[in-house]
């Protein structure tokens, strides 16, 4: 049982190249952290750190109640289940669950109920004979699992675990890491590069960019406030429409417009403040595909404050459906409707806006400029 | 009848009669070694078929020789072999994993210098291995015959090239599963490299086993060390028309190497394929 | 409170490299990348005869280029370069026909391919001093199987003095067992490159009307060529390295041609007199031969270099 903690932690490689920098991070005990972002983000880097498979170039680093800079990854009470499992070849699923423990000189019982212990909690025991080669990517990962929680360690940390999987699988292991965390109790930290399953697994989610750090919030906090169009746009699926707008205002309503048309915003509404300090320029707004609203097909009369838009193709996935459209202003945009709705590509729509679920975009710096 | 099938077999006789002719064409010199080996004394050249008895009488008689005891020069071979070709392929897994997996100054540098030196003919280290090994006392040692060899930059990339192909991950996951760097080395990476390192091993005791020149240069010819090859030559030099006798010693020195070949073949080929497809 | 720990894992790595390339790196700077230097300084000085064989280099007198320029006068020398040249002519051609051949024989579907595929790389493997020895044997005078099969033929030249004895014949006759014992390895380069090349390219050619020897020629041969390259430079550098099949089966002779006013053996490659020369305790001289040798090689090392270059 432990906290990590980060502070200040940079890892710069030769010739100045940032891996991550300016990292702080508090990783409350029992917690499940995922660090996600696109490749190259310095997620790998940062568990990598943590693991101590990397050199910290400067900052502080506590496991537990120790300063863990200098300590070698194996007297760090850690363990890592990697990408591609990383599980040696040439050993018995059983002799990679007790490597670990023999290199510590464990008693030889104490390695053998380990073992089944965690072979029985991952149901892998029928395969404790077998070869990796002979396994299954699922069985494999269960393995690779299983290694990690013999040692009984503080913290477990997950780099894409995975990514080499199927996408029925990934769901399904999902679900049994999260069942394996819960029953176990041990911090873990868990890289990704897929934002579904950093919103399903994380109790708290560490978006981060270029080596940098970009929000640290619980999931569906993240997913209503992002700090920024990078993290807006990352998370979520399908991903968040973006629009470049004009803001002007007649005394009554904003008009957000772009070239094609646009809509008003009543002044006086709470939580859209800023705007007037922005009348004559651009920003970019946001809007969530299931934020944009088919006025007919919602049985909305107000018909003057719609855009209009094309319909390019749909996506109907049974329980929903992605329409993709063109406004006149040639922006593209999604939006994400019941099944039921279905339409014909070239079907003209009039869209309106959830103005709640609006996020304004600051043109130069992307941070987010909602006051809410 | 199907002109095609017949034509199909009159095609696949004649290439097999023509493979085995050349078959025994190649192998001929080996089976006339085994058939003079067996012939009565003094019938060595002649082209009869007196044969010795009882049969192997030739076979016991040079590996019981006094002044040429072929048992000694086998042995003596075979320690050679064996010992070179164990300290190779543990020198080479060693440097190879430390080119394959680590980063370390002057790597480049050494690397050059040992792709420079797989250039240089054999022929020309004689006169200053002989120098350096006369200088350290090496003459009519084990020593003097195995060490100068044993740094086989061949087996070297090879094994750097297998290596390189192990994953990264595998180390670190036991590094954190509490390894040592000579424990990665020893339960990881040499079991992953066993076929090539089995390889290197074998080419390097053939290497050993038949290497004639550089065994004659660093023994004199009352050496206890003398291997096969040398104990041979020397033989010759006094019983040059003994052939039924030297034909028993030659057998000595093929027949092992012909049962290691035919049992091991995967791995002569795999190393020895190696050098051409890959540079 | 800042800890910098940048450098501890360089550092270990770096310790933990040399750790373990210290064997193998103390073999080859003693015994591979010194004695270039060494060789060349030796070959700077005359070395006194000695015959306490622990302290043979106890007398070394500097003697600058003499072992060079003697060398460039010493008609054994360009004859044994002549010599060594005509050995490669003889050996090299031959191997990679022999190893073409026999791999496009192999490359059928045939029973007991393995069989055969064994049975001509064995001998490729077996000591070249004992393959010398029995092929001594064979082509000895009188009793020499292959003296006697020429003689029931009706040439009857080889009777007396068996094909070894007569300067004409001599080296061929080393040659051709050095071709018979090295066509087996050529073959299996071959039949790896050949069993590499994609059997659509063949279909292709089939749709196309090649006929067998069509696709030999504009497929295999084409498509093998880096093997030759690698087994023309390897033959090259065999036949520079020449020596235990010399003292296996002529010891240079015989002695007969005369060049450049000299008596000349006829079989004496570069590799044997560089060995003649380490046993007459000429260790300056020798030294000197094997530079030269060495440059030799590089020389061809580096048109070999030049003809890879433009092939990519």
């Amino acid at each position: 049982m432990a906290e990590v903690i980060l502070k200040d932690i940079a890892k710069i490689y030769k010739g100045g190249v940032i891996g991550c920098k300016d990292i702080n991070l508090h990783i409350k005990d029992r917690e499940f952290c995922v660090l996600v972002g696109p490749s190259g983000c310095g997620k790998s880097t940062t568990l990598r750190v943590i693991a101590g498979l990397e050199d910290i170039t400067s900052g502080e680093l506590r496991i537990g109640d120790r300063v863990v800079n200098d300590v070698r990854p194996k007297e760090r009470d850690i363990a890592m289940v990697f990408q591609n499992y990383a599980l040696y070849p040439h050993m018995k699923v059983w002799e990679n669950l007790a490597f670990g423990l023999k290199l510590r000189k464990y008693p030889a019982d104490e390695i053998k109920k380990r073992v089944k212990e965690a072979a029985r909690v991952l149901e892998i025991e029928h395969l404790l004979d077998r070869r990796p080669k002979a396994l299954s990517g699922g069985q494999r990962q269960r393995v690779a699992l299983g290694r990690a929680i013999v040692r009984k360690p503080k913290v477990f940390l997950f780099d894409e675990p995975l990514s080499n999987l199927d996408a029925k699988l990934r769901v399904q292991m999902r679900v049994e890491i999260k069942k394996l965390h819960a029953k176990l109790q041990i911090t873990s930290i868990y890289v990704t590069h897929d934002q579904v399953e950093a919103m399903t697994m994380g109790d708290r989610i560490v978006v981060m960019k270029d080596g940098y750090i970009q929000q640290v919030e619980d999931p569906i906090k993240l997913y209503e406030k992002p700090v920024s169009k990078f993290v807006a746009g990352f998370i979520g699926s399908p991903p968040i429409n973006l629009f470049k707008v004009k803001i002007a205002s007649d005394g009554k309503f904003f008009l957000i417009s772009e070239s094609g048309g646009g809509f008003k915003l009543s002044i006086g509404r709470e939580g859209f403040g800023f705007l007037s300090s922005f009348e004559g320029k651009e920003l970019i707004m946001g809007v969530r595909p299931e934020h944009v609203i088919d006025r007919i097909y919602g049985g909305i009369k107000e018909a003057e404050n719609t855009v209009a838009a094309v319909v390019e193709a749909e996506e109907p996935m049974g329980s929903e459906n992605y329409i993709h459209l063109k406004t006149q202003g040639s922006s593209e945009l999604v939006m994400k409707t019941v099944g039921a709705n279905r339409v014909k590509a070239g079907d003209r729509l009039e869209l309106m806006f959830n103005a709640d679920k609006l996020h304004f975009f600051h043109p130069d710096t992307d941070k987010r400029l909602n006051e809410n | 009848m199907d002109v095609k099938k017949i034509r199909e077999r009159i095609k696949k006789i004649l290439l097999l009669t023509m493979l085995s002719v050349g078959a025994i064409l190649m192998l001929f010199p080996f089976f006339w070694m085994l058939f003079v080996a067996v012939k009565a004394e003094g019938h060595g050249f002649k082209l009869d078929f007196v044969m010795a008895a009882p049969l192997f009488k030739n076979f016991a008689a040079v590996w019981n020789n006094t002044a040429f005891p072929f048992s000694r020069f086998f042995m003596n071979s075979l320690f050679v072999a064996t010992s070179g070709a164990f300290m190779t392929a543990l020198f080479c897994s060693m440097g190879a994993y430390a080119f394959a997996k680590k980063n370390f100054v002057f790597k480049e540098v050494i690397f050059w210098m040992l792709l420079s030196t797989l250039m240089i003919p054999g022929m020309m280290y004689m006169v200053p291995q002989f120098a350096l090994v006369t200088q350290f006392g090496w003459i009519n040692t084990y020593k003097g015959m195995i060490i100068p060899h044993v740094a086989n930059i061949f087996g070297l990339f090879l094994l750097r090239q297998h290596m390189e192909t192990i994953p990264d991950a595998l180390i670190s996951s036991a590094e954190i599963d509490g390894a040592n760097e000579w424990q990665i080395f020893r339960h990881i990476i040499v079991p992953l490299s066993m076929p090539i390192i089995t390889t290197v091993f074998l080419l390097t005791f053939l290497f050993q086993w038949t290497n004639f020149l550089w065994q004659l240069v660093v023994n004199t010819p009352d050496s206890l060390k003398l291997t096969l090859p040398v104990g041979l030559a020397l033989f010759r030099g006094q019983y040059s028309t003994q052939w039924t006798l030297l034909m028993a010693a030659s057998a000595f020195s093929i027949i092992p190497i012909a049962v290691l070949f035919l049992a091991l073949q995967r791995f002569f080929i795999e190393g020895l394929t190696a050098g051409a497809v890959k540079e | 409170m800042k800890i910098s720990s940048r450098n501890t894992k360089n550092i270990r790595n770096n310790v933990a490299a040399y750790l373990f390339l210290f064997p193998f790196l103390a073999v080859f700077f003693t015994f591979l990348a010194y004695p270039v230097i060494y060789s060349l300084i030796l070959s700077l000085h005359k070395v006194s005869w000695s015959t306490n064989l622990y302290n043979v280099f106890s007398d070394m007198k500097f003697v600058g280029l003499d072992n060079y320029i003697a060398l460039l006068q010493d008609s054994h020398f360009w004859w044994s370069l002549v010599v060594t040249a005509y050995y490669a002519i003889l050996t090299i051609p031959f191997t990679i026909f022999l190893g073409l051949i026999l791999a496009i024989l192999l490359n059928n579907k045939l029973p007991g391919v393995s069989l055969f595929r064994s049975a001509y790389f064995l001998p490729s493997v077996l000591d070249m001093l004992v393959v010398g020895v029995i092929w001594t044997l064979l082509y000895s005078p009188h009793f020499g199987i292959l003296p006697n099969i020429l003689n029931s033929v009706g040439y009857s030249n080889f009777m007396d003095n068996g094909i070894l004895a007569s300067p004409r014949t001599a080296l061929p006759g080393v040659a051709l067992a050095m071709v018979l014992r090295g066509a087996g390895f050529g073959m299996i380069l071959f039949l790896s490159a050949i069993q590499n090349i994609p059997v659509s390219v063949y279909e292709a050619a089939d749709i196309d009307g090649a006929n067998a020897w069509q696709k030999l020629i504009y497929i295999t041969i084409p498509l093998v060529k880096p093997i030759i390259l690698f087994l023309v430079i390897m033959g090259t550098i065999a036949s520079l390295n020449a020596f235990t099949e010399i003292y296996a089966m002529t010891q240079g002779g015989p002695y007969v041609v005369e060049f450049m006013g000299k008596i000349q053996g006829a079989t004496r490659l570069s590799g044997y007199y560089l060995f003649e020369k380490w046993e007459a305790m000429k260790f300056g001289y020798a030294a000197a031969v094997s530079y030269v040798l060495l440059l030799i090689t590089l020389v061809i090392s580096l048109i070999n270099a030049r003809l890879m270059g433009k092939r990519d």
